[in-house]
């Protein structure tokens, strides 16, 4: 597999120092228009005469051109030119991670069908596209950033939720040490960071409406963005997080297990049909909804 | 000697039982459901006219019978000869953490329950179709009496085991079991044979 997007151009661009607006050209197309900057009598040039001052310059081209190699997306319809000294820094086109590039996969492997996205295992929504925790915690790579939310089992299972306590912008977060607490309609439960790293954004929409979480969990509803620690990243790909058909069976076996759980007074019972209620407070006390998040949602383990 | 064994033999029978609560036999082939019993766990059974009121499950809130209710009074009712005990019911079902139940049995116990309600193409305000009907009821035997043999819910699509959200799934499901699920009931019966 490469390690850097195929879409990733560099190029030569030229611009002039002097003037206050920075355009760019490509170095070639400044060639072919035969321009001002490249011929002798650049001197002419109302902002070299401006900013010359007491420069003395014998060139055959002007002393405030200046040329620069950038790198760009090829595909992306906004081209943001990054200047190729940056190209060192990790982010997603520069390593294995910009197979996740919705840019990348909508051009080289053709649009992602809906059906793709977000399909229904046994009632909940499962996003293809996103890697999960088994505390329910989904993760998506963004910008080489981890965006963090909860998935629709694990809102499903808070019921109504009033409040949402996210970590704060800058702080350090632990594997295995509580992340998030959520306020809901039957209780509170806290639930635990599945990585390491630093949170680098947080979303402010929740501090207005936290029902965000529970109608669109994978989209206005995501919780915290994370800039990953070193290594963290590869750990996406361990048995702890799971992805695709994976993640399919895992939720299966956890709708499964939630059956187990949700003992009769005639022991185990499973049952064929329907949907999951969509409110659990009323077919629940508080006791047994206390079991059941610390049974799915508060994992102390990473 | 000989005579004495068949004696015990007999008096060691166990049946499955098809319980029908209610009017079922106007609904449906019992006959067929003995067949397919018979074909797929190889067990006898006998049939057996409810007592249970369901009256006694009904929820006004949802206008459904709590399944789990019926059960249990089933349990209470079990006949010593009952190896499983399956019911068939018209009235339609639910659990409290489901919209409604096709059917629900207890995971290794002795009963189950399915109702008819939503298997007739009359719910869906389609004319009857009894075949089909027929066809559906047997499947969510099978499965029911599949989780009181220990069997779980199946990842594989075919296999009866697998679980049904709605009544296109019922129908997108087979009759039968998946080879693994086979292999685990056949291990289950053959347990459960030895131990009576």
């Amino acid at each position: 597999m490469e390690t850097r997007c195929p879409f990733l151009k560099e190029e030569r661009m030229a611009f002039c120092k002097a003037f206050p607006i920075k355009k760019m050209l490509p170095l070639d197309r400044l060639y072919l228009k035969d321009s001002l900057c490249l011929r002798g009598d650049y001197t002419q040039c109302p902002t070299y005469r401006e900013k010359k001052g007491d420069m003395v310059s014998g060139k055959r081209v002007c002393p405030f051109l200046e040329v620069e190699s950038v790198i760009y997306c090829e595909v992306y319809p906004i081209k943001k030119m990054i200047p190729a000294s940056c190209y060192k820094l990790e982010c997603p086109c520069t390593t294995e991670a910009y197979i996740d590039c919705p840019a990348y996969q909508k051009i080289a492997q053709g649009d992602i069908p809906p059906a793709a996205e977000a399909v229904r295992v046994r009632g909940f929504l499962l996003d293809d596209t996103v890697y999960y925790h088994k505390g329910h915690i989904w993760l998506q790579r963004v910008d080489g950033k981890l965006r963090l939310g909860l998935d629709d089992f694990g809102q499903w299972l808070l019921g109504e939720i009033k409040e949402v306590v996210l970590p704060n912008r800058g702080g350090k977060i632990i594997s295995g040490r509580p992340l998030l607490k959520f306020r809901c309609a039957q209780g509170t439960a806290e639930i635990s960071s599945p990585l390491n790293g630093i949170v680098v954004g947080i979303n402010e929409g929740l501090r207005e409406d936290s029902s965000l979480i529970n109608i669109d969990p994978y989209g206005q509803g995501w919780l915290l963005e994370v800039r990953p620690a070193k290594g963290e990243l590869a750990r996406l790909n361990q048995e702890e997080f799971l992805y695709g058909s994976n993640a399919r069976s895992w939720l299966e076996k956890e709708v499964d297990r939630l059956h187990y759980i949700l003992q009769t007074e005639i022991g185990v019972t499973m049952g064929d049909g329907g949907n999951l209620s969509r409110n659990l407070q009323e077919v629940m006390a508080p006791r047994q909804w206390g079991l059941l998040i610390k049974t799915f949602l508060e994992r102390k383990e990473g | 000697m000989v005579l004495n064994y068949f004696q015990r033999k007999k008096e060691r029978s166990k049946y499955i039982y098809i319980l029908l609560i209610g009017d079922v036999e106007k609904l449906v082939n019992i006959g067929e459901v003995e067949k397919n019993l018979k074909k797929e766990f190889g067990f006898p059974t006998k049939i057996l006219n409810s007592e249970i009121n369901p009256e006694d499950s009904y929820d006004p809130m949802r206008n459904q019978y709590h399944s789990t209710k019926i059960l249990k009074e089933m349990l209470d009712n079990l006949p010593s000869d009952a190896l499983r005990m399956i019911g068939i019911i018209p009235l339609d079902l639910f659990i409290p953490i489901l919209t409604f139940v096709f059917g629900e049995a207890q995971l290794g116990g002795k009963v189950g329950i399915v109702s008819l309600a939503r298997l007739r193409q009359e719910f869906y305000g389609l004319p009857p179709n009894q075949s089909l009907l027929q066809r559906r009821l047997i499947k969510e035997i099978n499965h029911e009496l599949g989780h009181t043999f220990g069997l779980v819910h199946c990842s594989v699509r075919e296999c009866v085991m697998s679980v049904a959200n709605s009544i296109a799934d019922v129908d997108s499901k087979g009759v039968s079991f998946c080879n693994s699920c086979r292999e685990l009931l056949n291990r289950n019966r053959k347990e459960l044979f030895n131990a009576i």
